[in-house]
């Protein structure tokens, strides 16, 4: 037994030595230091996120929880937020660490001089010192240096990896020198007072009045993340030396006030060039005055710079000679194919309905909306967001997708999207029909008291879904591929882990057996910035493989609305009443 | 309503397309008149599906396959009915705006007023406002019908509306408006005569300029 009253923690792979009181989790231990392990249950104990590694095992007594397994116990792993160390020992944390910029002066200093040695970080700015006063340079430029003010040792230079949605904006700071997320934050695009959609903006934009408009809408409310983030961090806007903008075509042009009403109409001109860097001040950045702002390339008019920093974000779209779909669904679904050869994106228009938008009782991804529906059985089964017990304000994308497919698959709906009438669903249980309802004198299908799916949300789905197959259905003929000799299919953007890919699929939105091949992968625009933030090798990388990327515009191709029209149509179920008892009630599976 | 007519109505809901041409024939064989078949048969079975529609309980794939059987039965109809003297319920010209190369809803509109009776000429997508002028001028069409989708788009139908008045033609028809970012105030806006906010209405508001 040891009697000491402090314990000494080797921190991994920081080098750092941290010294703290007995008694302390190692989460509070390394928060005293600056240094954060995700936990988004706040350290109850609950989430299982903050996993960590201590040498020696016996030093920390275990933390038993379902996301840790006996093996892994053994082996040293423990939830930092409930291990409380005995003894001295080292911890090796997870890929996920963040640090606080103000605290964690010692490696940065290591650091500041040497980032081209630090593996594969080579960002596009270098800070050097002489005379104790500080300067920065672009990297193409290196003897254009210009002086950073009240910089140190202890400052690290900082980059702004900023995804610029038409609904929701993301940045994230992003130490330059150790390839650290520093900070990061969301909001809703303020420009959605003008208009919901890509097309709304871009009439509302099309004279210089309502540009202006826009443009100081949406540069405020970019303002305001990168004050939150940097207070976050506890650092300054003019240590941002860097940005990175992934966005779609239109949010990035408005934001830059360049005319968009080109991009509304054939032959749809971009007029912004991707692929290379502007002065902070163009998006209206206010971070350091002589900071560069890196778009990436911009393919078409609906095919932004979000997606090909997408694309940088799903390794392998570019390296791999696997056969890839890529599909980033929001309002406007984009997608790629790569057969390992040819490469080849598109665009469609999906309308709201997968961001729960213009349905009767649609709503964003948030507490109290429906997320999964099941069939036990007996009656339909609704997983909400938030705590127990949390009433159901409205559905969800995923939701939207997972109650249509589980009503195909009892037979609620027909192939058609038509709801069934009650005399038609004579054979299923009294919970079920007691459901399908008439709501202003239309069918429709009373999930709760006041939340609904009508015949016409359904519609809705039906249009999206539709646009998206068909996108998907072309780039595969273009590229000469079969559905089945796909080997991955990565979904970005809205959709969270909770969407089945089996929804996906069953209302025909993905080829027939595909779904087992589906990977979510969150936010590719937001982490191929990063990425690109962090390397200029990669930057360069994405321009020459997007050179050989071809885009295939669909709205010209005549054969494209057969298709469509034929695509709205949902798969034909291959039995009724086909559903695995295992999926019964409780929590959905998460894939 | 004869056996054989009413068929041919169900048949035309189904979208049934093998056996229209075959009912079709044999309505003519039993007797009836083209006209006969064409109201009582056809007619009938689109008045079902233009109701259906607006209620959502038929939607975009089956009713454009409605159209196609539809089609399929007028290819026997037709050459009886040039004979005839029969009485079209007024000629209807439709087409999408420049810029915009949207075809469902207008192809949706198309049909409903070829299943209300209408002559129906559809100039496609993307027509300038003068290639819509000088089809009025030839074709003397009782109402033009305008479509965009796209907010984009929507100028364009103000511009037709304007060209029409340039060259003197905007007394001669009735201009009807629509798409989806289409409201009955845009319409008024524009100076357009008429809105409709789905397919099936918009050949009830025909209608009434017509009566």
């Amino acid at each position: 037994m040891s009697t000491q009253k402090t314990v000494t923690m080797r921190i991994h792979p920081l080098g750092r030595t941290v010294r703290s009181a007995m008694g302390l989790t190692i989460r509070q231990a390394l928060q005293e230091q600056g240094i954060y392990v995700d936990s988004p249950c706040d350290g109850q104990g609950v989430c299982g996120q903050c996993k960590i590694r201590v040498e020696p095992a016996e030093a920390v007594p275990e933390t038993p929880h379902a996301n840790i397994s006996m093996k892994e116990a053994q082996a040293g792993i423990r939830l930092a937020c409930q291990a409380i160390p005995k003894d001295d020992i080292q911890v090796f944390l997870p890929p996920t660490y963040r640090l606080d910029a103000q605290q964690a002066p010692v490696d940065e200093t290591i650091l500041i001089n040497r980032y081209q040695a630090e593996g594969n970080i080579q960002p596009a700015v270098q800070v050097r010192e002489a005379d104790g006063r500080f300067w920065f340079s672009h990297t193409w430029t290196p003897s254009q240096e210009y002086p950073l003010q009240d910089w140190t040792f202890e400052v690290s230079p900082k980059g702004l990896a900023l995804d610029l949605g038409t609904t929701t904006l993301a940045a994230s700071l992003v130490c330059l020198s150790t390839g650290r997320e520093l900070a990061s934050a969301g909001r809703l695009n303020p420009q959605i007072d003008y208009g919901h959609d890509v097309l709304t903006r871009i009439q509302r934009a099309s004279d210089p009045e309502g540009l202006d408009l826009l443009a100081s809408s949406v540069q405020s409310g970019i303002q305001e993340l990168i004050r939150e983030i940097c207070t976050q961090a506890g650092a300054r806007p003019e240590h941002i030396l860097d940005a990175v903008i992934g966005g779609n075509t239109t949010m990035l042009q408005i934001c830059a006030r360049e005319d968009p009403s080109p991009l509304g109409r054939m032959p749809f001109t971009v007029g912004l060039a991707g692929g290379c860097n502007y002065p902070a001040a163009r998006f209206g950045l206010d971070i350091h005055p002589q900071a560069r702002v890196y778009v990436p390339p911009i393919a078409h008019a609906f095919v932004g710079s979000d997606i090909s920093a997408g694309l940088v974000a799903i390794q392998g779209f570019f390296e791999s000679a696997d056969t890839m779909l890529f599909l980033d669904v929001g309002t406007n679904g984009e997608m790629g194919v790569s057969t390992g050869k040819v490469r080849v994106l598109t665009s469609t228009a999906a309308g709201p309905a997968f961001e729960g938008s213009g349905l009767r009782s649609g709503m964003r991804a948030a507490p109290g909306a429906i997320q999964a529906v099941s069939y036990d059985g007996n009656d339909l089964q609704l997983q909400i967001i938030g705590p127990k017990n949390q009433e159901a304000h409205g559905i969800c994308g995923s939701g939207l997708l997972d109650l249509v497919h589980t009503l195909l698959e009892i037979g609620v709906l027909d192939p058609s999207g038509r709801l069934m009438t009650r005399e038609e669903l004579f054979d299923l249980p009294p919970a079920v029909v007691s459901r399908v309802q008439k709501l202003d004198g239309k069918a429709a299908l009373q999930l709760t008291d006041s939340v609904w799916l009508t015949q016409g949300d359904i519609r809705q789905l039906q249009l999206a879904k539709g646009a998206v197959r068909t996108g998907i259905d072309f780039l595969l003929h273009k590229a000469g591929l079969d559905p089945r000799d796909l080997q991955r299919i990565v979904v970005g953007g809205g959709f969270g882990n909770v969407l089945r890919p089996a929804s996906l699929e069953g209302v025909g939105m993905l080829p027939p057996d595909t779904g087992e091949k589906v990977l979510f992968a969150g936010n590719t625009s937001q982490f191929g910035c990063v990425r690109l933030l962090l390397s200029t090798a990669a930057r360069e990388k994405l321009e020459q493989d997007m050179a050989g990327v071809e885009h295939i515009g669909l709205a010209q191709d005549a054969a494209f609305m057969e298709a469509f029209v034929q695509n709205m149509l949902f798969p034909e179920p291959e039995s009724l009443l086909s559903f695995a008892p295992s999926s019964i009630g409780g929590e959905p599976e998460i894939p | 309503m004869a056996e054989i007519l009413q068929e041919m109505a169900d048949v035309l809901i189904k979208g049934d397309m093998k056996t229209i041409s075959d009912l079709t024939q044999k309505a003519l064989d039993q007797g009836y008149a083209a006209e006969h078949v064409l109201q009582k048969g056809l007619l009938a079975g689109m008045d079902v599906i233009g109701k259906r529609f607006k209620e959502g309980d038929m939607f975009i794939p089956e009713v454009l396959r409605s159209a196609k059987t539809m089609h399929k039965a007028m290819e026997i109809l037709r050459p009886i009915l040039a004979q005839s003297d029969v009485q079209s319920q007024g000629t209807f010209l439709i087409a999408t705006v420049e810029g915009d190369m949207h075809d469902i809803g207008k192809n949706l509109v198309a049909m409903m007023f070829e299943g209300a009776g209408f002559e129906v000429i559809n100039l496609g997508i993307d027509q300038k406002a003068q290639a819509i002028v000088d089809a009025v001028k030839e074709k003397k069409p009782n109402i033009l019908g305008l479509s965009a989708l796209l907010t984009t788009t929507m100028p364009k139908m103000e511009d037709t509306i304007k060209s029409l008045h340039e060259a003197g033609l905007r007394d001669q028809v009735k201009v009807m408006v629509g798409g989806a970012p289409v409201t009955a105030e845009y319409a008024e806006k524009i100076g357009a005569d008429g809105y409709a906010p789905n397919a099936a209405s918009a050949v009830d508001k025909a209608k009434e300029f017509l009566s």
